[in-house]
């Protein structure tokens, strides 16, 4: 038996860049696995459906007009400022969706496609990915399509770099939700109140101005709002602070190790764990 | 000659059940496991497999041969010690491993294959082929879940040996199994062999194990035990096996209960029809004889599709405990079988003053291909019979001797 210790700091700079950029090696390296994962996905979703692939789309415009129709029919919650609230709304709901889609899913990713790896010789640390990449793929071009609409032209290519990057903040994290989730199960039942306490305390429902002075200092330590904060900068020009910018960076730049090295210390163990 | 495979001190522990949450801490801290709290199934295993050799491992259930596989074919990690693999390796361990239950046979098809490391265009150049092969070609648009176990077996089977790997490992599980497709799945391992690939595989079939092997390597305990020429390690083996009261041979229907699958008595390619037992000219299942004088008669009747070459028939003597006395095969004994034009044959063989002592035997019947390894059908216990003597011998059988005083 092998007693050599491994301690938690073990070349923690090569692990930390394997962190970095190991997950595109994967999705580069794998690009035709995950191109039948991410084609698989989309026909699990649609299949047996009338409008089929309409669905894709559809699904998240209308979780957008649920929100829109509570907010602006029902309750007619007026923003302050010159954004209109509908400006305002659509341009924070659509990345949060993506979010939390994203969030949703990695807890429960590894069993999810646990057949795949389970018996073979499988890239495990694909699979965390997948949601990532596929939500890309989807809400790049719903939040393209609303930006468009919204600002012109113009506003096309902000937005999709601000889905690229929320994906590439978020693979950390998925990384890291995906083994506790495969650990601790409990986790899988508190997610859905999870992410709708996050949207509740995220300036999406409203804006940053309306939440109560005592709150306030929520936001900043939330990295969602943070984030939003500059999706809503780099789409309709909204102001934003160094804060915004830093806390973001600093906190996936601090995931970047530990989901990674996570990960992959787990990784044998996958195999046993269902 | 250079190793395809090469284990030095190989280990594998599996950790004992505990919560998620007392592993996952375990984990965080790199913490190896606990000696206490893992569960050994690999020890120490020193093994070099040269490239082209076609390797046999047996052991009893539970030895570790499976995980062996496992561990060679990259599935499971070892926890200790090295191993080299060199060349491209196909797996046909578990039944549906690697398989998506939701995906299409198709999708399934692209994953194996990319998987196994080749490229978008490689495939879809061999994709046709493989599809032919499994003879699933109407289903391989639904999702993999709505598959018999034999079609997954199939397509498992058709994608491994498609991929054109340098190794093959496979769990006897998917080499067995009636039909035209196990007839054509054993031919194509026979082409691997005889393109000098490298093949490791595990049964329960010492008799296949002897015919096809080059080396056979027995594993008990998770330790290698012996590795030499077949027929030297299957001997050491069975005595190994009739001290401890385990027989290899009974082990065997059992578990082909769980690996014939749906298709038991569908397209069969040859099948054993009748069988007649005679002792002294009487037919019976359960017989009585006298040593060393009473006659032992079989007739076997099999039927053999056209289109296959004519199979071979082979029998065996066991005693109550699985442990064969004697056998006897068409094949060793260069007796050629005939059918007639609706492919039907009988053979019969015959034992004068059988040689057998005291006891009860049991009498088992093989139909096999014409190289004598592949089995079309079996008859398990055709036929018992007891033997009574006049002598104080003792033992299975009288060897004829002489005495003389000098």
């Amino acid at each position: 038996m092998p007693h050599n210790r491994r301690p938690l700091l073990i070349r923690a700079a090569s692990g930390w860049k394997a962190g970095l950029l190991e997950p595109y090696r994967l999705l580069l390296g794998h690009r035709q696995l995950l191109v039948t994962l991410i084609r698989r996905d989309l026909v699990n979703r649609t299949s047996g459906t009338a409008l089929g692939a309409v669905w894709v789309l559809l699904q998240p415009a209308l979780q957008v007009v649920a929100f829109w129709f509570l907010l602006d029919v029902i309750l007619q919650v007026r923003f302050p400022g010159i954004i209109s609230f509908k400006d305002y709304f659509l341009v924070g709901m659509i990345p949060w969706i993506m979010i939390s889609e994203v969030l949703g899913q990695s807890v429960n990713v590894l069993p999810t496609y646990r057949p795949l790896y389970e018996r073979s010789r499988f890239p495990v640390s694909l699979i965390p990915l997948v949601p990532i990449v596929i939500a890309l793929l989807i809400y790049g071009i719903v939040f393209m399509i609303t930006a468009v609409i919204l600002n012109g032209f113009g506003a096309a290519i902000p937005a999709l770099i601000t889905i690229l990057l929320i994906a590439v903040w978020l693979i950390p994290i998925a990384y890291l939700l995906s083994v506790i989730g495969l650990f601790i199960k409990d986790i899988n039942s508190a997610m859905p109140f999870i992410l709708t306490m996050s949207l509740y305390l995220t300036p999406i429902l409203y804006m940053p101005e309306m939440i109560p002075e005592a709150l306030r200092g929520l936001l900043v330590l939330n990295p969602f709002a943070d984030l939003l904060s500059m999706v809503h900068w780099a789409v309709q020009g909204m102001e934003i602070t160094t804060g915004n910018v830093l806390r973001p960076l600093l906190l996936w730049m601090l995931l970047l190790l530990p989901g990674w090295v996570l990960f992959r210390r787990a990784e044998p163990h996958m195999r046993e764990v269902s | 000659m250079m190793n395809a495979i090469s284990l030095r001190g190989l280990g594998k522990s599996y950790a004992k059940e505990q919560g998620g949450l007392r592993r996952l801490r375990e984990i965080v801290a790199g913490r190896p496991i606990s000696p206490d709290q893992q569960i050994e199934v690999l020890k120490e295993i020193d093994l070099d497999i040269p490239m082209g050799q076609v390797v046999g491992i047996i052991g009893r259930n539970g030895a570790g041969k499976s995980t062996l596989l496992k561990v060679v074919a990259g599935m499971v990690p070892h926890t200790a010690g090295s191993m080299e693999v060199s060349g491209r390796v196909a797996a046909l361990l578990e039944l549906g491993s690697g398989f998506h239950p939701e995906m299409t046979g198709r999708e399934n098809v692209y994953l194996a294959a990319s998987l196994a490391g080749l490229k978008r265009d490689e495939i879809d150049e061999k994709y046709e082929s493989i599809v032919t092969f499994s003879g699933i070609q109407e289903f391989i648009d639904r999702p993999v879940k709505t598959y018999s176990s034999g079609m997954m077996v199939r397509l498992a089977f058709s994608v491994a040996t498609s991929v054109d790997p340098d190794i093959l490992i496979i769990d006897e599980a998917l080499s067995v199994g009636d039909g035209i497709f196990s007839r054509k799945s054993f031919e194509r391992i026979m082409e691997f062999k005889e393109k000098k690939k490298t093949i490791l595989f595990c049964s329960h079939s010492l008799f296949q194990i002897e015919a096809l092997c080059d080396r056979v390597v027995w594993i008990d305990g998770g330790k290698v035990q012996l590795v030499d020429e077949p027929k030297l390690v299957t001997a050491e083996y069975n005595e190994f096996l009739s001290k401890t009261g385990v027989l290899a041979d009974k082990v065997l229907p059992d578990e082909r209960e769980e690996i014939v699958l749906e298709e038991k008595d569908s397209n069969k390619l040859a099948l054993i029809s009748a069988v007649e037992i005679f002792i002294d000219g009487k037919p019976g299942v359960e017989l009585n004889a006298v040593s060393s004088i009473s006659s032992l008669e079989v007739l076997v009747n099999f039927f053999s599709k056209s289109g296959i070459p004519i199979p071979t028939v082979a029998m065996t003597i066991t005693d109550p405990n699985g442990q064969i006395v004697t056998s006897a095969g068409t094949l060793d004994d260069g007796w050629d079988l005939t059918i007639d034009s609706q492919g039907n044959g009988i053979v019969r063989i015959m034992f004068d003053q059988l040689p057998l002592l005291k006891g009860r035997y049991i009498i088992n019947i093989f139909l096999l291909c014409e190289k004598g390894v592949h089995f079309y059908d079996v008859l398990y216990s055709a036929a018992s019979f007891s033997v009574v003597q006049t002598g104080m011998a003792v033992g299975f059988c009288v060897i004829p001797h002489g005495w003389s005083n000098i």
